[in-house]
Parts: C-alpha cells; structure tokens; sequence
C-alpha cells in the first residue's frame, strides 16, 4: 500500500456528486414536462393490449392497450410532486416541532421520543394499508401516512441540532447581548440549521419516493387509469411474458430516479466515511539506492532516526514538514515541541514508519534500531515495532479499547511482542505496580469504562512499558485530562525509563512538563525545526511565552498579518470617559448538587482598571463572570455598575446596562457563528444598540476590524477561513463594537497556542488602553497576568483574595 | 477515588450491572406493552372512518337506508366509537378477533392458516440475511477504500434505491419468464401446504434478500470503518499487533455488538419488503393479506394483521436490543 494511494477516493466522490445532480435534475424537468411530451393520451387504449413495440407505439401498449410511453412520461409527475409535497409538510412540521422540544425540552421532548417509539412498531408500509383502509385507496392516505412515518425522525434530527447550536458560546453571547428569542431563532440557529436539513432532506427524498412508488403497486397509491410508474408494474405483471416493457420501461424510470437521488444523498451527507481511509500503517515506498539496511550509519547508540522527512496533504498538496532531521539516542529523553499543528506529531508517527491518513511523503527516511522502515512488509515492521516500541497516544479515554479487560490490554501486547504466554499475566502485574495501580484479580479484570482518568492514564503508560520497550514514544501525554496529575506521572514513567536505559520521545507543547524531564529539546515550527540542543538551553532562550527568538528573515503569521495599526479617530472615543465603574457584593452562586460555588464575592474595578482573576479549573472563575453577565442567577448578593444595581438575569437589564457591560468567551472556535461574514458578527451589535446610523455601519465595522489588527479582506470570510487568533480578534472587535465600559474575558487565551495568545493579549492591551475600556479578565495562565497586569485576585474557597496590584497597568 | 478499595467497587459495579439489564428488559417489556396499546389505538381510529361505511360497501353501491342501518347494529357499528374500541380490544386479548366483513369467517382463522407461511418465508430470509450481511459488511469494511469496498459501497448502494417490486419483478422475467426454472407465482393450490411446494419460497426469499442485504451490510461496514478509523486500533498498529489479532481483538468485538440492535430495527425493512414481495408473488402470507384486506377495506381483518405485524417487530427489536446489551460489555455499565 503506498501512501500515494490515499489520494484516490476524495477525487472520486467528489465526481460522483455532479453526475448524480445532474442526472436528477434532467430526470425530474423530464418527469414534470412528461404529460406534454406524450405522443397519445396516456389514459384511454389506442391499440391491442399488450402488443410489443413497434413504429407506432416505440415501447408498446399495455394491459388496455394503451400507449407505454405516454403513460411512462405521464407517470412520474404525481410520484415527483407528491414526494416533495410530502418532504415540505414533513420539514415544515419537524422542524417547527423539533424546535419547540429543544427550547421547552421536557414533554415535548418526551413526546417526540414516544411517537417514534410507536411508529417503530409499525412499518411504513403496513401504516399506508392501514391508514388506506381508513381513508380508501389513494394520494392523500399514501401522504398522511408517508409524513407521518417521518416526522418523528425528523423533528428528532432537528431538536438535536436545535439543542446543539443553543450550546454554542456565539448563542450565549447573543442571549448575553439582550437579542430577543426571535433574533437568537432567525439570525443564529436557523442558518445553521439549513444546511442540517438539507443534507437530510436529500436522504429522505429517496425514501419518501420509494414509499410513494410502493404504496402505487401494492395498489393503495394513485388509482387506474392514473399513469403511476409503481402502479403500472402492477397492472402489467400478466403481461410480463407478452410484453416485457410495459414492466421494464416504468421499473427502469423509478430506478434511475431512486438510484441517482440516493446516490445524490450519499454524496452529500456519508460520503466522508467512505473517503476516510482506515488507517494505514506502513509507508513502503521503494527508495532504490538510498535503502541502507544497517541505519544511517552515524553514532552508534542512535536508536531511531528520520532524515530530510517531508510530508504532505494529499489533497491540497501543502507541505506540513518541510524537511525535517531528528535523532533519538540510546537512554536520552528528546522533547519534540511546537505549536500545534507544527508538524510534531507526523514526525514522530514518520519515526514509528507511520504515515498519518490524509498525509503523503515526499521524501526522506526513517530507521529504528537500525533497520530501515522502508524496506520492511506490513507484517514486519508490525513485528518491529512490538519488540522495540511502546507507543502512548495523547487521549487514554479514546486509545484503549473498551472491549479488553485490564489485563488483556497488557497481554495483547505482551503476545504481539512474543512474550510466552504463561509469562504475560506476571509481567502484566509487573506493569501495573510500576505505575502504581491495583493488581488484583478484580482490577484486572475491569474494563476501562470502570476506571477513572487518572487510572487510564496510568494504564495506558502500563501497556506501553510492559514489554520493557527499548524506544518509548509519548505523544502529547499532557494534553488531555487533568494536567498536574499527568505532569506527574510523566515525571514518574521517565524515571522508570531512566533507570532502565529507555530512550523517551516525547511530543508536547506544554514547556513545564518538558523542562522538567527532557535531555535535548527539538523545537519545530511549521515543519522545520528552528532549535535543537540540551532543554536547558533551549528553554531559556525561548522564554517562557515559547515563542522563541525570531529567525532572521522570517516573521510569524500573525505578524504579517497584523501589520501596522494607523490610529482610527473617532468611534469609541466619543464615549464620555469615568463615570463606569463595576462593583460587585456579596456574590453568592449555589449549584444545585455542587454546593456553593461562590461566597461573598466582593470586588471593584474602576473605569478604564483591569482586574485579573486568577485560580484553579473548577475554582468558579468563569461562573463569577457569568453570573456578572446575567447569564447565571446568583443566589445572592448584586453587581451594580456605574452605581446602577443591575438585575441578576440579562432578560430583565435594561438595554443600556447590557451593552455597558460585555462578555468575551472562552473559545474562539465556539463563539462565531460559522454561518456569518466577519462584519455581519462585528457588525450586529451596532446596529442592534442603534450606536451607528444603518449606512455607516460598515464604514464603523472596517475601522473597528482594522484597529484589532485585522484587514478589510477579513470582512467577508467566515470564522472557518479564520485561524485562532484571528477568530479572538473578531470575538473582541465584536464585544468592543458595543462600545462597553467593561469587558468579561473568560480564559481567552486557553484555546490558543503561546505565540498566538500573546499576538491577541498585545491587542487587547492596545485597545482597551485606547479606548479606555475596564477589563475583568479570568485566567489560569500566567502569560496573561504579565502581560495585562492590572490588579490580581485569586480565587479560593468561593471568595476572592486580593492579592497585589502588578505590572504596566 | 476508586483505587483503594477495587475489589469491593468492582463487585458492586458487577451486581449493579446485573441488576440493571433486568431493569432494562423489565422497562423494555413494559414500553413493549405501551407500544402496542398505542399501535392499537391508532390501528383503530385510522380504519374507524371506513368501518362506518362498511355497512354500505358490504351491501353493495346503492343499498336502502333501512338495511344499512339494519346491517350497522349487526356489526355494532351504532354503539359509540370507544366503547368499539374497548370491545375490540378486549376481544383480541381473549382471541377473538371478529369476522371478516367480506368473507364472513373468523379473522383469526385466516390469520393463523396464513402467518404459518410468512414465518417460514421470514425465518429462511432472516436465517440468510444475518450470516451474510456480516460477512460482507465486514469484509468490505476491513478494506475500507479499496477496491473491493469501493465495490462492494457501489452494489449495496444501488440495491438499496432498488424497490422491491422491481427486483423482484426483474427476477420473475429472469429465472421464470425466460429461463423457466421457478414458478413466476408463489400460490399454493386449494388443501395445498407450503411443506408440498418447498420452491414458491426461492424467488420471494431472493427478492427480500437482495433489498435486507445492502442495507444491513451497508450497517456492517460501517461499524468496522468506525473502530478501524479509532484511536484504539491505530495505538494497537503501532504498537506492533499483527493484523489478524487487531481485526480479531481490537475491531470486530468493538464493532459489531453495537450494530445487533440496529440490525434489528432494520427488520422493519424485511416487514415492508415482505408486503411487496407477497403481493408481487401472491405469497399465501399476513403481508399479502393485509395489503388485499386494505385495499377491500375489510377492517377487522386489517386490525388483526397490522396488530400481529406490530407485535413481531416489537418483539424483534427487543430481542435485538437485549441481545446488542448481553453481548456489549459497554452498554452494561450502570448509568
């Protein structure tokens, strides 16, 4: 299997599509026009039943004598229209019906649930003979029961959609904004919800269509002599010996029309599971005349090495490593570090003979204790890596499989390794004491949904270390669950690895993690590597913003994109300055179950005065931010700005206090609506307020995007063609467009990487300088408290401790 | 946190896991029951409108009020609507399904001569379907992307637009019309058993087949592609687990079990498709009935044979959902 191979199966569903668009389109202007094209009339006979074609009659006649092909052009119009009348009622229904369960959930919630409950006892087609019965032969009991059978599914999709787009950081800061519900319904969810339901709808128009057909032959659909495809299947099966094509010609026009409208739909909505390879392992690419067998030859305590590796996008063609040289020795830890998406983590999958699927290689090679990879079959290098490697994936969660007990999680592996099998469960013992977990029989035989994360965490460490690999690879173990705990237990696996002369490589961006436990630092950025020596070293020079002394001749994206800001006159400096100043009493928010959350929260940030607030995940930092936009009820105590008390719910401020007062989301990949151009989301809350007159609105929105660092060729993309930082920057732009004295910033920095955080904290300081704006900003990360510096507070025990006042502020 | 005491939370989660699939097939019963009351009522309402014009139709076009009306209080179709409903129903819980309004027997006696022959061509379909939509579901999926995938997606694909009929109308031209090797029709002759005319099964049983199959092994594959894609089975690959135990250990018990109550919902599929496929071959079966009964609006006998459909697919999907949790370790861990 070569990695070039990849490439095929995009290219080809992607043909596919237009072919199957086309072809249905054509089929159904056909079937629409079809009665005006009938050479005869399709419902009385015009010659001898069943006589085969001939000059007259180009497909023959019918049971009755009738012309086939003017009955074949005339029978689809009633199976075309009846199904898209069918679709209309359904969505108009299910998605009116989903909606409503998805903001009153409950009864109706329940309701929908049940009537799918029901219907599932009874199949479409056995509800057509019934609800015949009732209304006689014909259309409309063919349409009731049709709508019917779907709308259950429908109104289903629809509120699950619903109840997902309502979770979305850009909903809440709608709500936050004072937007009524039919603004938050009309402007947020139902373009969203659109593209949902039509890719639905393509699914359900070959369904709704095959009903109508079927229920035509079974004789309770359209009645004779109405030309219905399904119908005359029926009619002229007596025939079929006589004259075949009074059969084959109408089964032959529902064929192509069902074929291409279900080709159409799986086109549109499952064809990415099919173009998802699985996943692929061994890249065996003959690299004639380079292919050493014996290794690259250099030092001899080199246990694995790629050389001048380059990768790929197979579709695009973009490279993601740019030539990349790294060499893991004997008994050392190497850190491999980087933004995300620098190209870490191919590289490492590359050292393992790994090509990740998507990705082709260019060119380059990778030897493992001295064998090249190139050269070996599926099986192998499969054997290879099971005697040398032990690989631990980033997310114990998703990389154990749920199926293996604890013990068999090891003992696979130990067997693939060629451990004898009555050695596996000792050594699997073995294994989990080095971690510090149980190993009796009873955590043995659990399965991993019956552990906590820190277990699997730890587990997953342990199948990895069991057949004492001579290579272990860490990829990215800090990054998910809890970090300190696993910052720990990495300390502790690189300890054990230490003492067993286990070269570690270890893939992180967290820099506290690797300074801690790494021998030589590899830093990578956008698939070079910029920085290689002992960590010490590295890890001074580069900070501890991780950003790294910049190359010569070479600037980061975000700078070039920023480029210079010219001062904008005008737009919030109009605002009269001082007066505005936050305070909050005896904050108080209980969770029902959690307890209480805050107690007696007091603070004051003056006009234009920056408060950071600090503490750990789950201390209640964002809670106080929501609660002090109205988006959670405190219990007790009350936030006034300005000397206004402001009511606890956003529904019941005034719209003045709600646009004084804004809040910036955490996540940047949440709080945009993917459905909207930059100046539609920069722009709402403008217009919204009545701050700008409609026709300068986008003169306001350029200058606002511009003075945030970004250009006016921003103005008409979409969050997706919008990188991370870029994206906070409009979710400022956004909340400053509302000319606020005070911005709420939960935890903005935490879904960017160090280089990029720092680009959109600089921003933040410029502008809320400029502006005289007060922030309240909610952090875990240092980076953040630096940079903004202002007052610091801490959050502990539900009370806020002041602590001192930093920094530039 | 649980690590200090594990044998005494993995005993409980065992016994917690015990009690809980009792629970399930105990609530599952139960809304089994519920399910059915609810089909009942809906059976009954939406064939109420033509039960009073039965009188009439049963009479013939232009009968005289008086013997409408005589007719009507035979039938009991003077009495109110509900009090209808509860007689009927507690007649089908003691069995008594009523007369046909058009042959005059006991429903129940056309039910049972004719549900005998719809469970044969069920159970031999079924028998086929299950073994073969795995093998090739799985078959395909494990080659996800390949040729033979891309294959196997491009047949399933179009047999699943293919309606039943047509197949099975092509079939009939095929091995009956043209090549003579089976009889075009499935009837049974007057005293006849299924048991005396084995072969009326074949092309009934092919035609199901051909539909049940693309979308079941459609189901299959896609199962597969979806462990085989996971995290799970890529750390196993590059931790060196040859391929036949990662299919073995690592894909199939991942990917199957939660596919078994899907498969069983799709049976509704077969119901449907054994509505088309009596017809087309007068397959003395229930689907065949009932599609005549409704077109001759004779409503008792379409109550009972929509009832007794409904109570098998009922009964199937449970045992389907029973089955998907008995064998998914996943699906039993307490909520």
């Amino acid at each position: 299997m070569k990695a070039t191979d990849a490439v095929q199966p995009p290219t080809r569903s992607g043909r596919r599509r237009p072919v199957a668009a086309v072809v249905l389109v054509l089929l159904v202007l056909l079937t629409l026009c079809g009665p005006w094209l009938a050479p005869e009339n399709p419902l009385v006979g015009v010659g001898v039943p069943f006589a085969p074609a001939d000059g007259a009659h180009l497909l023959g006649t019918d049971h009755l004598g009738a012309d086939v092909l003017s009955r074949v052009l005339a029978g689809g119009r009633t199976l075309v229209l009846l199904s898209v009348v069918i679709l209309l009622a359904a969505y108009l229904l299910g998605t009116a019906a989903g909606m409503l369960a998805a903001f009153r959930g409950g009864w109706a919630a329940t309701l929908t649930m049940r009537m799918a409950d029901v219907l599932m006892g009874l199949p479409p087609l056995v509800l057509i003979a019934v609800i015949a019965t009732g209304t006689g032969p014909g259309v409309t009991g063919v349409a009731i029961s049709v709508v019917a059978v779907m709308l259950p599914d429908i109104t289903r999709v629809v509120r699950a959609a619903t109840v997902q787009i309502l979770a979305h950081d850009y909903v809440e800061v709608a709500v936050a904004r004072g937007e009524s519900t039919a603004a938050v319904l009309f402007r947020e969810v139902l373009p969203n919800l659109v593209l949902t339901l039509a890719a639905d709808a393509s699914v359900r128009f070959a369904g709704a269509a095959y009903a109508v057909a079927t229920a035509g032959f079974l004789g309770l659909g359209a009645q004779p002599p109405t030309p219905d495809w399904g119908l005359m299947i029926m009619e002229n099966q007596g025939g079929l010996s006589l004259q075949p094509l009074a059969v084959l010609a109408p089964a032959a026009m529902l064929l192509v029309l069902l074929l291409a409208a279900g080709r159409l739909a799986d086109s549109l909505g499952f064809a990415e599971r099919a173009r998802r390879r699985g996943f692929r392992t061994a890249v065996r690419k003959p690299a004639p005349g380079r292919a050493a067998p014996t290794g690259p030859g250099a030092a001899p305590d080199t246990v694995a090495a790629v050389r001048g590796l380059r990768l790929r996008v197979a579709e695009s063609g973009r490279e993601t490593v740019r030539g990349i040289d790294l060499t893991v020795s004997q008994g050392t830890v190497v850190a491999l570090i980087g933004d995300s998406g620098s190209g870490k983590t191919s590289t490492a999958l590359a050292l393992l003979g790994h090509t990740a699927p998507g990705l082709e290689r260019v060119a380059g090679t990778a030897h493992l204790f001295g064998i090249a990879l190139d050269g070996l079959s599926r099986r192998e290098l499969a054997r290879h890596r099971a005697r040398t490697v032990g690989y631990v994936a980033q997310d114990p969660r998703t990389s154990l499989p749920m199926n293996l007990r604890v013990a068999e999680q090891i003992t696979e592996q130990l067997r693939a390794a060629g451990v004898p099998a009555p050695e596996r469960r000792p050594r699997a013992e073995e294994a989990l004491r080095r971690v510090a977990l149980p190993y009796d029989a009873a955590f043995l035989a659990r399965r991993p949904f019956q552990l906590s994360g820190g277990q699997l965490q730890r587990l997953a460490m342990a199948v990895a270390l069991a057949r004492d690999p001579r290579l272990l690879v860490l990829d990215e173990p800090t990054s998910a669950l809890d970090p300190e705990n696993t910052a720990r237990l990495l300390v502790e696996v690189v300890e054990l690895c230490r003492k067993a002369g286990t070269a570690v490589l270890l893939i992180s961006h967290d820099l506290a993690a690797v300074a801690r436990s790494a021998d030589t630092v590899v830093m990578v950025r956008e698939g070079r590597v910029v920085r290689t020596g002992p960590a010490a070293e590295v890890l001074v020079e580069t900070g501890p913003t991780g950003r790294g002394p910049a190359e010569p001749g070479t600037t980061s994206v975000d700078e070039e994109k920023v480029g210079p800001v010219e001062p904008v006159p005008g737009l919030l400096a109009a605002e009269p300055a001082g007066a505005a100043r936050l305070s909050v009493a005896g904050l108080t928010v209980e969770r029902p179950g959690a307890g209480q959350v805050l107690a007696g929260v007091e603070l004051t940030v003056p006009a234009g005065g920056r408060l950071c607030v600090v503490g750990p995940s789950g201390s209640g930092k964002s809670t106080l931010l929501r609660s002090m936009a109205g988006l959670v009820e405190p219990t007790g105590g009350q936030v006034a700005l300005a000397g206004e008390v402001l009511a606890a719910s956003v529904g019941e401020r005034t719209a003045l206090q709600r646009r004084r007062l804004q809040l910036v989301p955490q996540n940047p990949y949440d709080s945009l609506n993917p459905r909207h151009t930059v100046a539609r989301i920069v722009g709402r809350p403008m217009r919204q307020f009545a701050l700008v007159p409609p026709d300068r609105v986008a003169e306001e929105t350029l200058d606002l995007v511009r003075r945030i660092g970004l250009t006016e060729s921003h103005l008409s993309c979409r969050p997706a063609a919008l990188s991370g930082g870029e994206r906070q920057r409009v979710a400022l732009a956004r909340a400053l467009a509302a000319r606020p004295d005070v911005l709420l910033c939960d935890e903005i920095t935490s879904a960017l990487d160090r280089s990029t955080a720092l680009a959109v904290l600089e921003v933040l300081d410029r502008i809320s300088r400029e502006l005289g704006v007060a922030l309240v900003v909610v952090t875990h990360d240092h980076l953040v408290v630096e940079q903004l510096g202002g007052e610091l507070a801490e959050v502990a025990q539900g009370r806020l401790v002041h602590t001192v006042v930093t920094g530039p502020a | 946190m649980t690590a200090t005491h594990p044998t005494a939370t993995a005993t409980a989660t065992a016994g917690a896991g015990r009690w809980t699939l009792w629970r399930f097939v105990l609530r599952r019963l139960l809304s089994g029951a519920l399910v059915l009351l609810a089909v009942s009522a809906i059976v009954f309402a939406a064939t109420g409108a033509a039960a009073g014009d039965a009188a009439s139709v049963s009479l013939g076009g232009e009968a005289d009020p008086a013997a409408i009306a005589a007719r009507r209080a035979e039938l009991g179709l003077d009495r109110p609507a509900l009090v209808r409903y509860g007689g009927w129903l507690l007649g089908v819980l003691h069995g008594d399904l009523g007369r046909s309004y058009v042959s005059g027997t006991p429903v129940a006696d056309l039910l049972c001569a004719r549900a005998g022959n719809s469970l044969v061509l069920a159970g031999v379909t079924v028998a086929l379907l299950v073994p073969v939509s795995l093998g090739l579901g799985v078959w395909a999926g494990l080659r996800a992307g390949g040729l033979a995938d891309r294959v196997v997606a491009l047949v399933t694909l179009s047999l699943v637009s293919l309606p039943e009929f047509v197949t099975g109308t092509v079939l009939v031209l095929l091995l009956a019309v043209e090549l003579d090797w089976l009889p075009a029709v499935s009837v049974l002759g007057p005293g006849q058993q299924l048991a005396d005319r084995p072969q009326i099964l074949v092309l009934p049983v092919v035609t199901l087949l051909v539909a049940c199959v693309a979308h079941n092994a459609r189901l299959v594959r896609a199962g597969v592609v979806a462990v085989s894609a996971g995290d799970a089975v890529a750390t196993a690959r590059l931790n060196g687990v040859p391929e036949h135990r990662v299919v073995l250990r690592y894909v199939l018990p991942a990917a199957i079990p939660p596919v078994i109550p899907l498969l069983a919902r799709y049976l509704s599929l077969l119901v449907g498709g054994a509505l088309v496929a009596e017809t087309l071959f007068g397959y003395p079966g229930l689907a065949s009935m009932l599609v005549q009964a409704s077109a001759g609006r004779d409503v008792p006998t379409v109550q009972a044979a929509a009832l007794t459909v409904a109570a098998v697919t009922v009964l199937v999907n449970l045992l389907g959902d029973l089955l998907g949790v008995l064998v998914d370790p996943l699906r039993r861990m307490p909520q």
